[in-house]
């Protein structure tokens, strides 16, 4: 018998039959930009690689940086610290622990043109993160830009200015929201006149999503914040196209893949959508570019080698669905601020998916699939329907006071930390899968007494030098004109700003007339203990907890405490509203305390144990601090625990100072619960 | 009522307009990806495409284990790091090797060698006999016995060790024809020239069956190699797919195809440990989306030889099986315009060829002729 002939057959093929959602036939550059904000994509240019970075100083920074665009990235994004967020100089006697731990610290315009000593401003693009201290950064970058002779309209950057994202979520706030959005409205004005190429504003859902929100929840309110801002550009007397084509996005990419990837297509045609109502005679007023971050959340402190994997998976899925710039998370993220082998991994990452992945030959590769087409059309009219509840209830500025997006925000987290708690969501290397060797990485350390030393000599040094007439007449004029809602408030800091007015100078001038914020503390109940309730160790707690009530008394009573300038609390609030189910009395500190304000508080609500949550690497001056406190009103008897983001290599020197227990990223809250409640009862057997 | 309906439709021709347009002194060609199997047209719509099966999810994370020290051991600490299938590659049966392997949930894949003596095969053929719940495979690699009997001059090759290996007291449900051609065998030129001697190769084999009277099993196992070009991977995977189960319909052979993927080793020559795990990670994600059913990963993939580090390499696909969401029965890559577009274009310049191998008198006569240098590099 022969072989076969393949001579007259042909390949078999059929047609494809579409699917239609609606959606499918839209493409790049064109409204409502499907598939691009440019019609052309990553065929023309790739994505900016485009790292967050700042510690220390801004000589250190400055050093940073200039390595980092020597190795291939093409972009700078600052990280400030979170003194100059808060609007504090680094001689402020509450930022003490704060100062050059999570970023740069800049107190004046000096700071600012070491931070950009040798990078031509005029070249490159850089993109700042501040939303609360905005004026006196964006004005030191003015002048700094100025000082270097270049023109402002040839700046290109961002500035975050996404207020409304802060009362949500960050809570690096200074003033209320509605003297934030003042300011916002000023900014607005003057780039738009005077800087032209830059972004005034990076609409924010990234903080959202390491909050706890889910795709369509960050997709919703991201968007209907920033139709509140477009609605404030209207209200100062802008043309819809004289900014709305400026301003830009960040989301949060984690690593559900396809549903990022359709988070990115859907956002991009809502936005259309929803400027198209504006009447725009400008295209572009309603493409949506967008930066990305891969989420910060996802990665573990466990066997951090595994976030190299983590970190590429949400890149690709950034890239996939179309973002204009990129931040990579290095793989000590859960751990420090990232160790310079860290951040070339990192950085490495994406030069690793633009030049191997050949990614950049195609525009949205998954454009068309029928799965991928299905999930934007689900998430997109899920957040619409979340933007209309948000427009009916008056707007974004009114959802927030009431407090609605945020309690949304933490109902979702409540419930993803119960289904990772009970093992229903794994983590590799978390609650399966773990390693028994534990592999060090090196981390960087911020020696924060020298950087504050350094601050505050050039701090004096300037006050020594400047013509303090000019500064306190400036400053009187600020103070009233936010008095008067008068002049715009950019102009008015710049000129501080160029005689030398401090960062904490200029904020306390318009904290004389705005007030400093301070946000009514919310905590939602029953959500953990829903999706938890038969689980094992959550029992264990519950009955432990009733154990510790009949032999002491009473209940458990803990205070989850902030200290610092830290806002990130999705960590405190987890804590506070499981525990709150497991049987604890919770009493939730305000934000922003020092550690005499949070003794003080301790006894006022007379709580066995505080619960220190510690982000910012200020633990090892915070705890000391609040231990001696406790000793000067002879409650040594308070317990005390450290949970958050505290490098293994510190845990030692904590328990020798008198901390109880440490809990990590990743701990599960009912393990933590009987471990803490068993603590408790170990120490009131013991009196 | 749809969300979109104050926006309009475009078409390729308003999309190609508007880049001319958002661009200077450029032509649509400009904008095309060139590659060996046609351009690739971002802008267009896929119209015609590939014939393909359901998907499965990827089921095995595998390790491949060549050396027969420690083997044991070995293969507790990739257990224990969490894969649930293992490849023995070379090595003779022994007892030893699987000494507290929990055989009726781990997978095993027993890799023969070219030239096992009868004694070997029978040895692991009773060992599979013996473990009534067994789950895995045996196979020999044809090619290797191939190349090696035409490098030696021998243009008559001797398939009698292949012969018994199918006639061995082996239950049927494990033997399978073997697809693999790695670089160690030969290096392609290009994607569709891999696809074509592939399918040129089944079908070689069927033939090679059908003379020898050898039963055609119930099972083909294709292994793949896999490079960082992401998109072509998967659709490489596509193609190579859509080539067999069309051989298979030429010859009216029911058979389940069963595919596994590997990185390419040649592609980590003094490559960094960092970028080892990058490409790690992009050929395991390519290969979940493509809709392979097992990825292999091997000590050869990695510089350092620590437990620690096989752990990491291992939790890869775990990471993107567990947490990524991407292992899903859905064909995410159905109707997906430029992937499909990729694979059409590779699978049909592969038909091309394999058809010219055909009309030639197949791959062994080809092999034999050296005719194949148009396609391979050695």
């Amino acid at each position: 018998m022969g072989r076969v002939s393949y001579k007259n057959i042909e390949l078999d093929i059929s047609d494809l039959s579409e699917t239609s959602f609606g959606h499918e036939n839209f493409i790049a550059g064109v409204a409502p930009f499907l598939k691009g904000p440019y019609s052309s994509m990553y065929l023309t240019r790739p994505w900016t690689i485009r790292q967050y970075a700042g510690f220390s100083t801004a000589e250190k920074s400055n050093l940073f940086y200039r390595k980092n665009l020597k190795a291939g990235q093409k972009g700078l994004s600052v990280a400030f610290d979170l003194a100059t967020h808060r609007g504090y100089d680094s001689n402020h006697e509450r930022v003490s622990a704060d100062v050059g731990k999570a970023g740069v610290a800049i107190d004046s315009v000096e700071d600012m043109k070491i931070l950009f000593d040798k990078i031509p401003l005029d070249k490159m693009s850089v993109s700042m993160t501040m939303n609360g201290a905005v004026l006196p950064i964006m004005a030191f970058y003015i002048v700094a830009a100025i000082e270097q002779n270049i023109e402002l309209e040839k700046l290109t950057g961002t500035i975050q200015n996404d207020i409304l994202k802060e009362f949500m979520v960050r809570n690096t706030y200074i003033y209320p929201p509605k003297e934030s959005m003042r300011i916002v409205g000023d900014i607005f004005k003057f780039t738009s006149k005077n800087m032209p190429k830059f972004n005034p504003i990076s609409i924010s859902g990234y903080h959202m999503h390491e909050a706890g929100a889910n795709a369509e929840i960050e997709l919703a309110y991201t968007l209907a914040n920033g139709l509140e801002y477009v609605k404030k550009g209207i209200e100062v007397g802008l043309d819809i196209d004289e900014f709305a084509p400026r301003l830009s996005f960040f989301w949060g990419i984690g690593m559900n893949q396809f549903t990022e990837i359709a988070k990115m297509r859907a956002a991009r045609m809502l936005w259309a959508k929803i400027i198209k109502k504006f009447n725009p005679k400008n295209p572009k007023s309603m493409a949506l570019r967008t930066h990305c971050q891969t989420s910060g959340w996802s990665l573990s402190e466990n066997d951090p080698y595994n976030n190299i994997a983590r970190t590429y998976i949400e890149a690709m899925a950034a890239v996939l669905g179309g973002t204009q710039s990129l931040h990579t998370n290095s793989l000590d993220e859960a751990i420090a601020l990232p160790s310079e082998n860290a951040a070339r991994i990192a950085r490495n990452t994406q030069i690793f998916i633009q030049n191997e992945n050949k990614i950049c030959n195609t525009i949205d590769p998954f454009g068309g699939s029928h799965h991928i087409e299905k999930l934007t059309n689900d998430i997109a009219n899920k957040a619409w329907d979340l933007i209309q509840e948000v427009e009916n209830q008056g707007g974004m500025t009114k959802a927030i006071e009431m407090g609605l997006p945020k309690m949304r925000i933490e109902e979702a987290a409540a419930k993803r930390q119960a289904n990772i708690d009970t093992g229903k969501e794994i983590i590799v290397g978390l609650n399966a899968y773990k390693s028994l060797d534990d592999q060090q990485v090196d981390i960087l350390e911020i020696d924060n007494k020298k950087v504050k030393e350094n601050q505050i000599n050039s701090i004096s040094k300037i006050k020594s030098e400047r013509n303090q007439e000019k500064v306190n007449r400036i400053l009187e004029e600020l103070t009233l004109a936010a008095k008067n809602n008068t002049g715009n408030l950019l102009e008015i800091t710049i000129r501080a700003a160029k005689e030398r007015a401090t960062l904490g100078e200029i904020s306390s001038a318009l904290e004389k007339e705005f007030g400093r914020y301070k946000a009514t503390v919310r905590s939602i109940s029953g959500v953990y203990s829903k999706e938890i309730m038969e689980d094992e160790k959550y029992k264990k707690a519950l009955e432990l907890a009733k154990e510790f009530e009949s032999v002491v008394g009473r209940r458990p009573r803990i205070m989850v405490a902030k200290m610092g300038q830290d806002g990130h609390d999705r960590g405190a609030k987890i804590v506070a509203t499981s525990f709150a189910d497991i049987g604890f009395d919770v009493d939730i500190g305000s934000l922003f305390q020092t550690p005499k304000e949070v003794a003080k508080s301790a006894i006022e609500n007379d709580v066995h144990i505080i619960g220190v949550s510690s982000l910012a690497a200020g633990h090892l001056s915070l705890i000391p601090e609040l231990i001696k406190e406790l000793k000067k009103i002879n409650r040594e008897d308070i317990m005390l625990i450290v949970g958050g983001v505290v490098p293994k290599k510190d845990y030692q020197l904590l328990f020798d100072m008198g901390v109880a227990a440490v809990f990590g990223p990743g701990t599960v809250i009912s393990e933590a619960a009987q471990d803490i409640i068993k603590i408790m009862l170990k120490g009131f057997l013991k009196k | 009522m749809s969300l979109w309906s104050e926006f309009n439709a475009s078409s390729e021709d308003q999309w190609i307009k508007k880049v001319l347009d958002d661009s200077s002194n450029k032509t649509p060609q400009d904008f095309h990806w060139k590659t060996e199997y046609g351009n690739i047209n971002t802008f267009r719509k896929a119209i015609s495409v590939l014939k393909n099966d359901k998907k499965d999810k990827l089921s095995e994370i595998s390790w491949n284990f060549e050396k027969e020290k420690n083997i044991n051991s070995q293969i507790l600490n990739r257990l224990k790091d969490g894969i649930n299938s293992i490849h023995i590659d070379g090595i003779n049966y022994a007892d030893s090797i699987f000494k507290n392997v929990m055989n009726d949930i781990i997978y095993s894949h027993i890799m023969l060698n070219h030239n096992a003596s009868k004694q070997a095969i029978s040895s692991w053929a009773d060992w599979i006999n013996s473990n009534p719940n067994f789950k895995g495979s045996i196979r020999m690699c044809l090619l290797t016995k191939i190349i090696n009997s035409l490098n030696e001059g021998d243009n008559s090759i001797d398939f009698t060790d292949y012969q018994h290996h199918f006639q061995s007291n082996l239950n049927t449900n494990f033997k399978c024809i073997y697809l693999e051609i790695s670089s160690k065998h030969l290096s392609f030129n290009n994607h569709s020239s891999e696809i074509a001697l592939t399918g040129a190769y089944l079908n070689e084999i069927i033939e090679i069956h059908k003379k020898n009277n050898i039963e055609i099993p119930k099972k083909i196992i294709l292994k793949s190699f896999l490079d960082n070009s992401f998109l072509e991977n998967i659709s490489k995977l596509k193609a190579v797919k859509s080539i067999i189960n069309q051989v298979l319909k030429i010859h009216s052979i029911k058979a389940n195809l069963i595919v596994e993927t590997s990185l390419n080793p040649e592609i980590l020559k003094d490559k960094s440990e960092d970028f080892r795990i990058l490409s790690i990670t992009s050929t395991a994600m390519s290969s979940f989306i493509g809709g392979s059913n097992s990825f292999v990963l091997s000590d050869s993939l990695l510089i350092s030889k620590e437990n620690y580090w096989k752990k990491i390499a291992a939790n890869i696909p775990l990471i993107l099986n567990e947490e990524s969401q991407i292992n899903i029965l859905k064909d995410v890559t159905k109707g997906a315009h430029v992937i499909e577009q990729i694979s059409f274009k590779m699978a049909d310049k592969a038909w091309r060829i394999l058809k010219q191998i055909e009309v030639n008198g197949g791959l062994l006569k080809n092999l034999k002729n050296s005719n194949l240098k148009e396609f391979i590099k050695n």
